[in-house]
């Protein structure tokens, strides 16, 4: 549908001058990862009265395509009055690919512009519904799968025993992070979860700590760009950067402080967890 | 309204021209013998449909002796498709078609600006990827 690279058979409008001698074709593009998804807000404009005019008229029309290649998912959304796309999670995976454009909603006998670049003035061009005039700046997102999202403290910390384990271990090298219990302790961990009222309790001694640990590599990471980890791919890492930045409104300074507090900051993840295993203990006799 | 700066535009035509040449040295070859890709910048194809021609015009971004250009065509997908060229002018004479490549013998300058006119045998109007080779 849309490449960037490509020559078209008309003048194209791009985000620097090209093929239109000063028209400019800002796209701009916010993303927000909501409850239900993502919402993509847009903000597109242009400096050129007559396409501004084919706009007002819906001879032209903004739209915005997302491509998303893990899941084959491609949609040209058509954008009136700066609307926002709504992209349900289960849509999107990984890299997504979004690309402002403009694009012809009826066919258009003659089209001209003053603004054509020399090669192009005084040329006279029959467009279809559907071509494309102008291409803005792409943008890319990474998105996760919704069970990704925290929804409860377990989601990203795996917990499992080693009979020849003697301490606990925390590996951070895969999808998810792994926390390995010695035999004995893990069997009190799988009898302490057929109750669901100490499940806060657990998060405040094993999921709590851990997110801590996970926390800090991201705050190192951020630190020190030249030396990263690695586990910047990884489901659990992810995870943890997007909800926090969801926490921070998006906001990076927000973002960057929320790193600065890791201990107060996977409570949050948690759902504040110590207010209920304070509850929990105050229970016990 | 934003207006970008001439050093903004340059560096964002730098990156263009990079991101269109990014494939040129896949190690494939090009089809032309011994010839290597030449750098061109500017391209521009627009259609005219009275005559059914594509106005293809580049810029040389280096100098090279005896051009070779060849023309591929778009599609939805990405994938380009070899275009058959069944007629190519310039200044009114006719060229040289050679395994569908459009030759321009003769020395060419970095800076030069070409404009051909072509036909090709796919009558309707398409998006059209152009490069250019020589054996420098």
């Amino acid at each position: 549908m849309l490449n960037i690279n490509i020559n078209y058979p008309y003048p194209v409008i791009r985000e620097y001058t090209d093929d239109y001698q000063s028209t400019e074709f800002i796209g701009e593009l916010k993303v927000l990862l909501e409850p239900d998804g993502y919402a993509v807000h847009t903000n597109f404009e242009i400096n050129n009265k007559g396409i501004q005019i084919l706009l007002s008229k819906r001879i032209l029309t903004y739209a915005l395509e997302v491509q998303c290649v893990s899941t084959w998912f491609r949609k040209l959304y058509p954008i009136h009055e700066n609307r926002v796309i709504r992209l349900a999670p289960p849509m999107i995976h990984e890299r997504v690919e979004l690309i402002p454009c403009i694009v012809a909603a009826t066919s258009i006998e003659g089209f001209t512009n003053e603004d054509f670049a020399e090669e192009y003035q005084d040329m006279k061009f029959d467009l279809n519904a559907g071509d494309i005039i102008g291409i803005g700046q792409k943008r890319t997102f990474d998105a996760l799968y919704q069970n990704d999202i925290i929804k409860n403290g377990s989601s990203i910390v795996d917990v499992g025993g080693n009979d020849k384990l003697k301490e606990i271990q925390c590996d951070f090298s895969q999808s998810t992070i792994k926390l390995t219990l010695p035999a004995d302790q893990y069997e009190n961990y799988r009898s302490c979860g057929y109750n669901r009222s100490k499940y806060k309790m657990l998060n405040a001694i094993l999921i709590v700590p851990a997110l801590v640990e996970a926390i800090g590599i991201i705050v190192a990471d951020e630190k020190d760009p030249e030396h990263q980890s690695g586990h910047q791919n990884r489901a659990w890492y992810k995870t943890i950067v997007v909800n926090l930045k969801r926490f921070a409104e998006n906001d990076e300074r927000k973002y960057l402080q929320l790193l600065e507090k890791p201990f107060a900051s996977a409570e949050l993840l948690l759902g504040n967890n110590s207010a209920d295993a304070l509850k929990f203990l105050c229970q016990v006799e | 309204m934003k207006k970008n700066g001439g050093s903004k535009r340059k560096k964002k035509e730098e990156e263009r021209k990079r991101k269109y040449h990014k494939k040129s040295n896949n190690k494939k070859g090009t089809g032309t013998g011994k010839a290597s890709e030449v750098l061109i910048s500017g391209i521009r194809t627009p259609f005219d449909k009275a005559t059914g021609e594509y106005q293809i015009s580049f810029v040389l971004d280096e100098n090279a002796e005896d051009l070779v250009v060849g023309i591929r065509i778009g599609s939805d997908d990405d994938n380009l498709s070899k275009a058959n060229i069944s007629e190519a002018t310039m200044n009114g004479k006719k060229l040289p078609i050679k395994n569908d490549m459009i030759e321009l013998k003769g020395i060419h300058n970095e800076g030069e600006k070409n404009i051909l006119r072509v036909k090709l045998e796919e009558k309707t109007r398409r998006t059209l990827e152009v490069r250019a080779y020589a054996k420098h």
